[in-house]
């Protein structure tokens, strides 16, 4: 294979698995630390995707847009998740499972009926418009954007969950949630915290998609079975298996793409499939063994 | 009126009501009850497999083999839609017993992940198939010919009556299933996995012959559903088409079998009532969807038998009573 082509789609590989991460780790960790199935967490992501077009329609940059429209979609995630997600807590996958999908429903259409069926497009900053040279390669500036935020993003939630106190007790809940709270953490409000932040990535997720994927109805449901992949194929609960899980993903679906057209979305499920067989856990999960039965 | 005498009675009831309906009812209300009859039969799989503890989420892909394998046979090599019929439950009980060999090892969410992969796999497959017309899909899928007995099965009412009767003998038989042994283990793998195993009880053969029998009932109902239709579609078996009878089950109440039959007819009812009335109509769906996970998160049998079990027990043993 021509190496210039190989590294391009190397990059398209990781920009790809950075916005997965994005999405991939507050589901991850909701899920670790509650044992809750949230697939409404695609909404939020779209819902910002859709602020983001706003602020930029009133007037806005793209950076106003991306400091303000994950920051609201967050606090609506949080106030959905008290007034909604938080009432069927204690009943098993299932109720929450169709809770969540009565929230994709009902967002899809409420924001149809604000925005359109129409895709919508958000434009690049203007500094990071046109293409810059990588090692030979003109590569598109914003997406090599994407994954810089990406990486930065890695080390700043590195930093939050191996070295803060935060991040101390969320993975003491992750581990053993009743000891956590046996020892006096306040687990809920720590979950809360958690859910906000997974909110807020999964916002600046969807800001940052809207240029590359448009904005749409439907655009969170598109995404959202492929996080959840990744959050199965990395294991619950862990910084390193939504890392791992992402990048898999990410390549598997860029690459299966090239290689096998024929079959490319065979690719990720594939890889999945081949995770699950020889890791039922998942490759890095934050708990060794599996408390189901 | 025990627990199991009430959940019947629904069963029957409802059996009965779509009996009445499609007698009265004209073209597209027999279309529905046609539809929700078929679902009902897939429900009764996913639920089936539910009792040993397992949800899927990728059990469309069973329904897409059914309807494949019947469509395949039928329309392109010509064969009789009867000898379809069979091949697409041996294909079906197949297909769920090589996938459960390594699917079943697994539980819980990753469970529903691994499910989810197998059928995608499969929705790619068909989605891309030359000879079955690809994302295109196939028309002219016949249904079964009962003329030697005086039934035509194309005309609505028929067709409708047969899925009911036909949704009433699988309902009864996975009856049978889970009150014989076999099922009331699977009932104690549900209920405890781990004291079942170490009670010498082999967990991982129970939860495979409970995914296979679902496969062969869910790919039954797939090659009903490529009949109803006459239509062959890589839709049959995407992973909506798995949430659609997940969410059956579960506004029904999972574990129940009459759970199923009754939230597939909610959800076809639902569906074609509000898409009638109003513009955005998943608004609506959504709205009712997160008030039954609110208000009823066993699902509406599951609930009503909770219900009743509470009542019965303070009743017969005053408020302090444990009645069974």
């Amino acid at each position: 294979m021509d190496p210039n082509f190989l590294l391009e789609q190397v990059l398209n590989s990781l920009q790809f698995s950075m916005l997965l991460f994005l999405l991939a780790i507050g589901l991850s960790v909701v899920f670790g630390l509650m044992d809750y199935l949230n697939l409404a967490h695609g909404t939020v992501y779209m819902l910002a995707a859709y602020l983001a077009f706003s602020v930029t329609q009133a007037g806005g940059s793209f950076w106003m847009a991306l400091l303000l429209a994950p920051i609201a979609a967050s606090a609506i995630g949080l106030l959905l998740y008290y007034a909604l997600l938080k009432r069927v807590e204690q009943q098993g996958h299932l109720a929450q499972v169709l809770l969540t999908v009565g929230v994709i429903y009902m967002g899809t259409d409420l924001l149809r009926i604000v925005y359109g069926d129409l895709p919508k497009g958000v434009s690049v900053p203007a500094f990071l418009e046109g293409a810059t040279n990588v090692l030979g390669v003109a590569y598109p500036k914003y997406r090599l954007f994407i994954i810089a935020l990406g990486l930065a993003l890695m080390g700043v939630l590195y930093v939050l969950l191996e070295r803060t106190r935060l991040g101390a007790l969320v993975r003491a809940g992750v581990d053993d949630r009743d000891t956590a709270e046996t020892l006096g953490i306040d687990i809920a409000k720590v979950f809360a915290l958690v859910f906000a932040i997974g909110a807020y990535l999964a916002g600046l997720g969807g800001v940052v998609a809207a240029p590359v994927f448009g904005v749409y109805p439907g655009m969170d449901v598109s995404v959202i079975i492929l996080v959840l992949i990744v959050v199965v194929v990395g294991g619950l609960g862990s910084l390193g298996g939504a890392i791992l899980g992402s990048l898999l993903i990410g390549f598997a679906d860029t690459f299966g793409k090239i290689l096998l057209p024929q079959f490319a979305m065979m690719m990720i499920y594939l890889v999945m499939a081949l995770a699950l067989i020889f890791r039922p856990s998942g490759l890095l999960p934050a708990r060794r063994f599996s408390q189901a039965g | 009126m025990t627990r199991h005498m009430l959940r019947r009675s629904i069963g029957v009831a409802l059996l009965i009501g779509a009996l009445v309906a499609n007698r009265f009812a004209g073209f597209f209300a027999q279309d529905l009850i046609a539809e929700a009859a078929i679902l009902a039969i897939f429900a009764l799989s996913l639920d089936l497999l539910a009792t040993s503890g397992l949800v899927s989420f990728g059990h469309a892909g069973l329904l897409g083999v059914g309807g494949y394998i019947f469509g395949g046979l039928t329309v392109l090599l010509g064969l009789p839609p009867a000898l379809g019929v069979l091949a697409a439950v041996a294909g079906g009980l197949a297909v769920a017993f090589v996938v459960g060999l390594f699917a079943v090892r697994t539980t819980g969410a990753f469970f529903i992940m691994v499910t989810l992969a197998v059928a995608e796999m499969f929705f790619a497959w068909a989605f891309r198939s030359r000879m079955f017309n690809g994302a295109d899909g196939m028309g002219g899928v016949p249904r079964l010919d009962l003329t030697s007995i005086g039934v035509d099965l194309n005309d609505p009412a028929a067709f409708a009556l047969g899925a009911v009767l036909l949704c009433a003998v699988i309902w009864a038989l996975l009856e049978l299933v889970v009150a014989s042994p076999f099922g009331r283990t699977l009932d104690a793998i549900r209920q405890n996995a781990g004291r079942v195993s170490a009670l010498g009880g082999r967990v991982f053969a129970y939860r495979l012959a409970a995914f296979t029998v679902s496969g062969g009932v869910a790919a039954l109902a797939g090659a009903l559903k490529v009949q109803h239709t006459n239509f062959l579609s890589p839709d049959l078996a995407s992973w909506f088409a798995s949430g659609d009878v997940l969410i059956a089950v579960v506004i029904g109440g999972i574990g129940t079998l009459v759970g199923g039959m009754l939230g597939a007819a909610a959800l076809v009812l639902l569906k074609d009532v509000l898409s009638g009335m109003v513009g955005h109509w998943y608004l609506f769906l959504g709205a009712i969807f997160i008030t039954v996970a609110i208000a009823m998160p066993q699902g509406l049998v599951g609930s009503l038998l909770n219900y009743w079990d509470a009542r019965r027990a303070r009743t017969a043993k005053g408020p302090e009573g444990e009645g069974a």
